[in-house]
C-alpha cells in the first residue's frame, strides 16, 4: 500500500503558490484495510476516506468510464490493482495530473512539469470530453493562473464537447458553482473568454455572448466594445477583492444592451430596463442566490441614474434612495456603489479618475436620515405619512446640497509633504473636510468603508492648536490601528473636541496606500474665516 | 533664490551676516546652479535658527537643503548647554533617526542579474513595506523598553546579526542615554508591531551596483569593488519617533515662552537643555534612535536570510550605518577651544574625519563612511567624513537629493505602472505596494544627486568615494 499527494497540491508547490488542501490517492489498498487503519469512509459515489487525524481525504485508486450524459454517468473501477498512472490517466489536465510520493519524489507520466514550464492547460486524454463541467473548469482555471493558455488541441476537444451538446445538459446549480468560483479569481475575464473561444459561452450564456460587437459611444466608453467593458468592470471588481454578489452584479449591469434595437446604438438609452428582465431570467436558469440577484437587478437598473447623481433633484435622489433600500440596509448600498464604481472605472482611462457620485449619494443619503422619522409621522395625516415622510427627506436633501456647496477640503503643495485643507459653514465642519483631506494622501477617501468606529477626543488652548491636536489623534489611530477612515463627525464644545472617525483596517490592494503620514505639523497652520464667513482650517503633515 | 543676498565667501560656500535677531551667520554649502533653485524658505529658516538661544559657531545648510519644519531640512546647529543652549525637537524632525546602512555582498552584479527578479521578489516578500504593513515581532513593555535601551545592540542580542555589525553603527549601535519612561504609551503603542518594518515614502530597501570608484584608498577600507553589489537599507524609528516629535513639538511649543524664548515660527520651538523638557525629549528622542538603529538591524537580518537562500553561504557585511535626524552631545573646537556641544543634524549625516576617536579601529585612520541615498531609479553615493570637514559644519554633510517638485505635481506627472515599466527597462527593478507612491517618488521629482554630492565635495564636508547605481528597488 503506497500514499501519494496528487492534483492541484502538487501543482501549486511546483509553482510556488500558497498550498491549502492535500488530496492523496492511495494505491494497493482496500476499503476493508483503510477502516481497519481507522480512516472514515466518506465517499458515497467513490471509495473516499477521511484521516483518522488530519481529516485530509485519501482516495482509493480508481479509474472511470462514462456510462451516461452529463457529469454524473459515470462507472467507477476501484481495486488494489488500479495503478497509480491509472489514477492520473483520468484527471483533466497534464498539470493536476502529478503526484508525490511519501519522500516527495515526483510522479510526472503525462508531461505536467513540461505544462508547468510551458504555461499552458493540456488535457491528460482523450478521456477529458467524458465530463463536460471540465470545460467550466478549466475557464475558471485560466482565470486564476492569469499568464496560462489552453493548448490548441484541448480548447479543440471543448469545441467539441460544446458541439455535441453534452454541455447543455449539465445541471444549473453545477454551472453556476463553476461561474461564482470563476468569478472570484484574480481575473474572471479570462473564464468568459475561454468560454467564448470554444463556443460555450453562447450556449451557457447567450446574453453575455452577444455583448460582444455592440458599440458604445467612444466619448465614454474608449473600449467601445460592450462586451469588452463588461470583461475590464469584471476585471476590476477582482483587483478591488470585492464579494461576490458585486461581482455578479458587475457581470450582468449591461446586459441588456445586448438586445438593444441597433436603431438605439451606441446610447441604449433604455437598456437599464432590458438589463433588468434579463438579469431575473439569467439568476432563475443558474439558480444564482437571491443576495447576488437583487443587487444585480438593483445594479442593472439603476446604474445610469447614479452616474448622474450630482445632476439628480432632490427628490429624484430621495426616490432612487427608496427603490435601493438605502435606509434599511446601509451595507448592501455600500455594495450597490461599489459595483456601480467599478462599471465607472473599468474604461480605459477612468481608472483613477475622480468618481465623486458614491460619496454624494452616501451623504445625501445620511441627510435625509438625520430627520426624525417618528416627528414627521405623528404630525402628518395617518393616511399620508408615507408622502410626508418623503417630503421630509426630499427638503433635507435639498438643505444639504445647499449647505454642500459651502463644504469641501483640497491639498496644497509643500516641497516635501503635502498641505491639508477643510473648508465648511463651521468649524466642525471644516475640521471634518481637513480629516478627509488627511485620508486621501493616503487614499481615495470613498474607497475607505465604515466598518468601524474609534471615538476621539482632544483639548487646546486654541483652535490652531485643536486642529494640530485633532489630526495627529487621527494619526496616531491610523497607525496603531492599521486602519484609514473615510467618515468623520466631529462636535466642538468650547476648546473640547469630540468625535466618531468610522473607516477600516487597511487593505493594501483596494487602498493602494500612496504613502505614510509621520505627523501633523504648525507648518502653514491656519484656523479661522473667509470674507464669506466660511470657516477654513488648514495646515502641512509631514509623509 | 536671489544670490544677492548673501555674502559669496568661496564657489561653494554662501554666508550671511548676523541681522535682526541673529546670534550668529548662516552659511550654506552649495554651489551657483543649487543656490539659485533653493527655495526662499531655506533662507528665512536658515536665519530664524541663528536666532536661537545658546547657538555656537553659525547656523548651517547642507547642499541638498529644502524647505523643513522650523529648521530647513539640511540644516545643521550647534548649541552649548552651559550658555543657555536648547535643543529643538522640530530641528531633529518627526522621523528621528532616519538612516542609511549600506552592507557589502561580495557578489558582483554579473552573478546577480540572472536572479534578480527571484531576489527582488523574496526581498519584497520577506521585508514588509508600506502603509499598515507590520513586522514579525510583537513586543511587550518590558521587551519595548529593552530595546528602547539596547537599539542595534539590543537586536543583536535577540539574535539578529552579530557583534561585528555593531563596530559599523554610530554610538556602536547603542545611544547612551536613552530613557525609555520618557516614551509616551501612545508612542509605545505604534511601534508595538512595527520593528523591521520600512514605512513608506522615501524609504527602501535597494541593491546597488558599484558603477565608479573615486578615491582607491579609501574604497578598499570599506571593501568597495566596481561591479559588485551592495544592499543599502534606508528607514527610521518609524511610529515610535513620529509620535515622539509630534508630542514633544507641542510641549516645547507651550513651554517656549514660559522660557523667555520668542519663536519666530512655532515649529522652532525649542527648551532649554538644562530644563525638565529638554532633558525629557534628550532621554526620548536617544531611545528613538535606538528604535530605528535596532529597526534597520532586523531588516538587515531578513535581507541576510534572503541571500543566504539564494546565494548560500554569502554573508552580508556592513560597512556602516548613518543617521540623518538626530541631536547628538559631541565635542567640537570652537576658536581653539574644546567644546561639548548639542549638535542637530536634521536631513544632515554625521561625517567625521580621519582620527576621531568615536571611529572603530578599522576605520579610523581613513575616516567615517558617509552613505548619501539617491531615488529609485538615480545613483546613490558613498563618501568619507574629512579632517577639514570637522571645523566647517562640525563633521556633517548631505544626506541626499531632496524633492524638486511636490508629490501633487509629481502624481500629474507620472504614472507608477509606466515608471516601473519604464525603469524595469533601465534593468531597474521595482517592487511596491503602491503605485501611486511610485509616482510620488519618481526620480524626476527629486534634484539631481550627483551635484549635490559634488557641492559637498568640493565644499570639503566629505570627498567623494564610490558611486552606486541601482539594481532593485523594494519601496515602502
Amino acid at each position: 500500500m503506497k500514499t501519494y499527494i496528487v492534483g492541484g497540491a502538487v501543482r501549486d508547490r511546483l509553482l510556488g503558490r500558497p498550498v491549502t488542501d492535500r488530496d492523496y490517492v492511495v494505491v494497493g489498498a482496500t476499503p476493508g484495510d483503510m477502516l481497519a487503519l481507522g480512516f472514515q469512509p466518506v465517499g458515497k459515489d467513490f471509495p473516499v476516506f477521511l484521516h483518522p487525524q488530519t481529516h485530509e481525504e485519501y482516495a482509493l485508486a480508481r479509474t472511470e468510464r462514462k456510462s451516461g450524459r452529463g457529469y454524473k454517468g459515470f462507472t467507477v473501477y476501484a481495486a488494489p490493482d488500479v495503478s497509480l498512472e491509472a489514477d492520473l490517466l483520468r484527471r483533466d489536465l497534464t498539470i493536476n495530473a502529478m503526484a508525490e510520493d511519501e519522500s516527495g519524489a515526483l510522479v510526472d507520466p503525462y508531461g505536467g512539469q513540461r505544462d508547468l514550464a510551458a504555461k499552458t492547460f493540456r488535457h491528460v486524454s482523450a478521456a477529458f470530453a467524458e465530463d463536460p463541467v471540465r470545460v467550466l473548469r478549466i475557464a475558471r482555471f485560466a482565470a486564476r493562473f492569469t499568464d496560462f493558455v489552453v493548448a490548441p488541441e484541448t480548447l479543440a476537444l471543448m469545441r467539441q464537447i460544446v458541439d455535441k451538446g453534452e454541455i447543455d445538459a449539465l445541471v444549473p446549480e453545477r454551472v453556476w458553482q463553476e461561474i461564482a468560483r470563476g468569478l472570484m479569481e484574480e481575473r474572471p475575464s479570462r473564464m468568459f473568454r475561454v468560454l467564448r473561444d470554444c463556443g460555450a459561452l453562447a450556449r451557457l450564456f447567450p446574453e453575455i455572448d452577444r455583448l460582444f460587437g455592440i458599440p458604445q459611444p467612444p466619448e465614454h466608453h474608449p473600449e467601445i466594445d460592450t462586451g469588452e467593458h463588461v470583461m475590464l468592470v469584471i476585471d476590476w471588481a477582482a483587483r478591488q477583492n470585492v464579494s461576490l454578489p458585486v461581482r455578479f452584479a458587475a457581470l450582468t449591469h449591461d446586459l441588456g444592451k445586448g438586445v438593444a434595437p441597433p436603431e438605439c446604438w451606441p446610447t441604449h438609452h433604455g437598456h437599464e430596463a432590458r438589463s433588468v428582465e434579463l438579469v431575473r431570467a439569467l439568476s432563475e436558469r443558474i439558480r444564482v442566490p437571491v443576495e447576488c440577484r437583487d443587487l444585480a437587478v438593483a445594479v442593472a437598473r439603476e446604474h445610469g441614474l447614479v452616474h448622474r447623481a450630482l445632476e439628480l433633484r432632490p427628490g429624484t435622489l430621495i426616490e432612487l434612495l427608496e427603490r435601493v433600500d438605502a435606509f434599511r440596509r446601509p451595507e448592501r448600498f455600500d455594495d450597490f456603489l461599489t459595483a456601480c464604481e467599478c462599471d465607472f472605472r473599468g474604461r480605459p482611462g477612468y481608472e483613477d479618475k475622480p468618481f465623486p457620485a458614491p460619496t454624494y449619494l452616501r451623504q445625501a443619503l445620511r441627510a435625509a436620515q438625520a430627520i426624525d422619522a417618528g416627528a414627521v409621522a405623528r404630525r402628518a395625516d395617518p393616511a399620508r405619512i408615507r408622502e410626508a415622510i418623503f417630503q421630509a427627506r426630499t427638503e433635507a436633501v435639498a438643505a444639504w446640497r445647499n449647505q454642500g456647496a459651502a463644504q469641501h477640503w483640497a491639498h496644497f503643495p509643500h516641497q516635501a509633504d503635502m498641505g491639508v485643507r477643510g473648508v465648511g459653514p463651521t468649524l466642525a465642519a471644516a475640521f471634518e473636510q481637513v480629516a478627509l483631506a488627511m485620508t486621501a494622501v493616503v487614499t481615495d477617501p470613498d474607497r475607505v468603508a465604515a466598518a468601524q468606529a474609534v471615538e476621539i477626543r482632544c483639548e487646546a488652548p486654541d483652535d490652531e492648536l485643536l486642529l494640530v491636536d485633532w489630526l495627529n489623534a487621527l494619526i496616531l489611530e491610523m497607525a496603531a490601528r492599521h486602519m484609514l477612515f473615510g467618515r468623520f463627525e466631529v462636535i466642538l464644545d468650547g476648546q473640547i473636541l469630540h468625535a466618531t472617525a468610522w473607516g477600516e483596517a487597511v487593505d493594501t490592494q483596494k487602498h493602494q496606500p500612496a504613502v505614510e503620514i509621520k505627523g501633523a505639523t504648525y507648518t502653514e497652520l491656519k484656523v479661522g474665516r473667509d470674507e464669506s464667513g466660511r470657516w477654513l482650517a488648514q495646515c502641512v503633515v509631514d509623509v | 533664490m536671489n544670490l544677492e543676498q548673501f555674502e559669496r565667501v568661496s564657489e561653494v560656500e554662501w554666508r550671511i551676516a548676523p541681522f535682526g535677531k541673529m546670534r550668529v551667520p548662516a552659511v550654506i554649502y552649495a554651489d551657483e546652479a543649487l543656490i539659485r533653485e533653493m527655495d526662499d524658505k531655506v533662507y528665512e529658516q536658515v536665519t530664524n535658527v541663528a536666532t536661537l538661544p545658546g547657538i555656537v559657531q553659525a547656523a548651517y545648510a547642507m547642499p541638498d537643503a529644502h524647505w523643513g519644519y522650523g529648521f530647513p531640512i539640511g540644516g545643521v546647529a550647534a548649541f552649548d548647554a552651559d550658555e543657555g543652549g536648547v535643543v529643538s525637537a522640530g530641528g531633529v524632525g518627526f522621523d528621528i533617526s532616519c538612516g542609511v546602512r549600506t552592507l557589502h555582498t561580495g557578489i558582483t552584479a554579473e552573478a546577480i542579474a540572472p536572479l534578480k527578479e527571484q531576489l527582488a521578489d523574496r526581498l519584497f516578500a520577506h521585508v514588509p513595506a508600506g502603509v499598515g504593513s507590520t513586522g514579525q515581532l510583537r513586543l511587550n513593555a518590558s521587551e519595548m523598553d529593552a530595546m528602547l535601551r539596547g537599539g542595534a545592540r539590543w537586536a543583536v542580542e535577540q539574535g539578529y546579526g552579530g557583534e561585528a555589525d555593531l563596530d559599523r553603527i554610530e554610538e556602536h549601535g547603542c545611544m547612551a542615554g536613552a530613557e525609555p519612561d520618557q516614551v509616551s504609551e501612545h508612542a509605545k503603542r505604534r511601534q508595538r508591531d512595527e520593528i523591521g518594518t520600512l514605512g513608506s515614502g522615501n524609504h527602501y530597501l535597494e541593491l546597488q551596483e558599484i558603477v565608479e570608484i573615486l578615491d582607491s584608498k579609501a574604497a578598499e577600507r570599506f571593501r568597495l569593488r566596481q561591479g559588485e553589489v551592495v544592499v543599502s537599507i534606508h528607514c527610521g524609528s518609524r511610529g515610535l519617533g513620529h509620535q515622539i516629535g509630534t508630542e514633544f513639538l507641542r510641549q516645547m511649543v507651550m513651554a517656549a515662552p514660559g522660557y523667555g524664548i520668542e519663536l519666530p515660527d512655532r515649529e522652532l520651538a525649542c527648551a532649554p537643555i538644562h530644563s525638565p523638557i529638554g532633558k525629557s525629549y534628550l532621554g526620548a528622542m536617544r531611545a528613538a534612535v535606538n528604535c530605528a538603529l535596532a529597526n534597520r538591524q532586523v531588516i538587515t537580518h531578513l535581507a541576510r536570510k534572503v541571500f543566504a537562500e539564494v546565494f548560500p553561504g554569502t554573508h552580508l557585511t556592513l560597512i556602516y550605518d548613518v543617521s540623518h535626524n538626530t541631536c547628538k552631545e559631541e565635542w567640537h573646537t570652537v576658536a581653539g577651544r574644546s567644546r561639548r556641544l548639542y549638535v542637530h543634524r536634521k536631513g544632515a549625516t554625521r561625517a567625521f574625519g580621519p582620527g576621531h576617536p568615536s571611529l572603530p579601529s578599522g576605520l579610523r585612520d581613513v575616516g567615517q563612511p558617509v552613505l548619501i541615498g539617491g531615488s529609485m531609479g538615480t545613483a546613490s553615493y558613498i563618501l568619507v567624513g574629512t579632517e577639514v570637514g570637522m571645523s566647517r559644519a562640525f563633521g556633517s554633510a548631505c544626506h541626499g537629493a531632496g524633492r524638486a517638485m511636490s508629490r501633487h505635481q509629481a502624481t500629474r506627472q507620472w504614472r507608477g505602472r509606466a515608471l516601473v515599466d519604464e525603469l524595469a527597462g533601465q534593468g531597474i527593478l521595482i517592487r511596491s505596494p503602491s503605485l501611486r507612491g511610485v509616482a510620488e517618488e519618481a526620480p524626476g521629482a527629486y534634484k539631481d544627486v550627483s551635484a549635490v554630492v559634488e557641492a559637498a565635495d568640493r565644499a570639503g564636508l566629505a570627498r567623494k568615494v564610490a558611486k552606486l547605481k541601482p539594481l532593485v528597488c523594494i519601496k515602502g
